[in-house]
């Protein structure tokens, strides 16, 4: 017994090693991420009557180093834009405490998007995603494998290209209105 | 009447345009986004190649499997950008125009997989027709810099860099088999599987490839590659035919690979709970955040 529990868990360093190094390497610039975003969230039929005149973006942090850094950097990258499909932007910062908390804030500050730093686990994004339901948010993860746990919209890089991935059922949850013509750009994860 | 219909029409031409040529800009506007590509080879973090400090070439695994590549040197000659490999008893020598140094076994050129070195630290030899060691299947593209890359990987960049970048298990569920060749010169048979798991709460993925080359040769073929890939599988051929003698043998190269990510980070963080703070370094009793508001107002500056 002792002897098959010593080969899993070498069995696993071996496998993990490289895998974990990689996983680091392949994902979407956070750059091109603000950009796809925004011009994404330009789309949405409902922008305009959530934001109350002001896009607000919330970029949600949890206490890693991969969060703290990607929320850096995509905060660097949304303050650029001071104007989303026309209206004004703000961008502000926060850390992650519970699911109802956040869509309380979201409530009362008329928060837009919701911006998910890596770090979520799948049954905090599932969480927030059900907090969130009836709401009138937007919801991106940075991470690809979040859009079929509560996330509305993920960025995924496949052969070298960004891939946008929406949920639809969770964006209607959360009356997120894409075009048709938008929606032909992304994909919808199995 | 005709005057007052373009009276009327011209308007409304007009009207119906403008708002959907703008709409349509926009769109396009994203779709180029999405069609901009990612590289991650010439800082060593991904970023758009519009952005990256040098030019980088790429091959998809959509051509790969269009264009029937099946091996590293057939991709790198249907790039066609200046890199070159040129068959040879061992393994291809790679160069660039110009510059073909016979018989370095392709140490000039650096050839990474996911990131990392694969020449061998002896004499930097790489492997190209064996693909770099990864199935052409598990292959998501191929990213190529031509020029001295030696200022961020050392040494054997000095021609060149090649970047195997290997598909995610998202992007290669299930099982996978493949078989190809050309009678009865060569053949490939390869097989992979690729799955995506939770393990304590942390996501992982898992990708694992067999790739089987088959060709024929002649015994003095076949003992130059046994002398060159003692790690390689070889055997000798039963095939029943007049094309193939007592001097004929099939050599045979077996390629595994194995990749695997998310379970050290579920190891470690299941394994931390049990570990005490002053081995772990993690703060025992964290405070709970405060609840999401705005920012703090920066400090006014002081004045002088």
């Amino acid at each position: 017994m002792a002897g098959d529990r010593m080969f899993l868990v070498v069995l696993a360093l071996v496998l993990a090693v490289p895998g974990t190094v990689r996983a680091g390497d392949v994902a979407v610039p956070i750059g091109l991420q603000a950009e796809l975003l925004f011009a994404v969230a330009g789309h949405d039929r409902n922008l305009s009557a959530r934001s109350g005149g002001v896009v607000r973006t919330l970029i949600l942090t949890k206490g890693t180093d991969d969060s703290a850094r990607c929320a850096a950097q995509f905060k660097a990258a949304a303050v650029a834009r001071s104007a989303v499909a026309g209206l004004p932007h703000s961008v502000e910062v926060a850390s992650f405490t519970t699911a109802s908390a956040l869509a309380q804030v979201c409530h009362a500050r008329r928060i837009a998007i919701v911006y998910l730093t890596p770090g979520f686990t799948g049954a905090e994004v599932a969480a927030i995603g059900q907090a969130l339901e009836g709401g009138n948010v937007l919801t991106v993860s940075a991470s690809s494998t979040m859009v079929t746990r509560g996330a509305v919209l993920g960025f995924d890089l496949v052969s070298g290209r960004a891939k946008l991935l929406v949920d639809p059922i969770q964006a209607a949850k959360q009356r997120v209105a894409f075009g048709a013509d938008v929606l032909g750009l992304m994909t919808v994860p199995r | 009447m005709k005057t007052l219909r373009s009276f009327v029409s011209v308007p409304l031409a007009l009207l119906l345009c403008f708002p959907v040529s703008a709409y349509a800009d926009d769109v396009s506007n994203l779709a180029g986004l999405l069609d901009e590509p990612v590289v991650s080879t010439a800082s060593r973090t991904a970023e758009t190649a519009g952005l990256a400090p040098a030019t980088t070439s790429v091959i998809t695994a959509e051509d790969l499997r269009r264009h029937g590549i099946g091996s590293l040197d057939e991709a790198i000659n249907f790039l066609a950008l200046g890199m070159i490999a040129e068959p040879s008893y061992g393994t291809p020598e790679i160069g660039t125009r110009g510059v073909l140094l016979s018989g370095d076994y392709g140490n000039h050129v650096l050839l990474l997989v996911d990131g990392h070195a694969v020449n061998e630290p002896w004499d930097g030899t790489a492997y190209y027709d064996r693909s770099a060691a990864v199935p052409m299947d598990l292959v998501d593209h191929i990213e190529v810099i031509l020029g001295p890359g030696s200022v961020l990987y050392g040494s054997s960049a000095m021609l060149g860099v090649i970047n195997v970048i290997t598909k995610r298990a998202k992007d290669y569920p299930g099982l996978h088999l493949v078989a190809d060749g050309g009678y009865p010169a060569s053949g490939r048979a390869a097989g992979g599987y690729g799955t995506e798991f939770e393990l304590m709460g942390r996501q992982g993925e898992l990708t694992a490839g067999v790739l089987l080359f088959l060709g024929l040769c002649t015994r003095a073929g076949a003992l130059i590659a046994i002398w060159m890939n003692l790690n390689y599988l070889m055997m000798k051929g039963w095939l029943n035919n007049d094309a193939f003698n007592d001097r004929t043998w099939i050599v045979c190269h077996v390629v595994v690979f194995l990749t695997g990510a998310g379970l050290v980070a579920g190891l470690d963080g299941a394994l931390s709970r049990f570990l005490p703070s002053w081995l772990t370094g993690a703060e025992r009793g964290r405070q709970p955040a405060p609840a999401p508001g705005p920012e703090p107002a920066p400090e006014p500056a002081p004045s002088h």
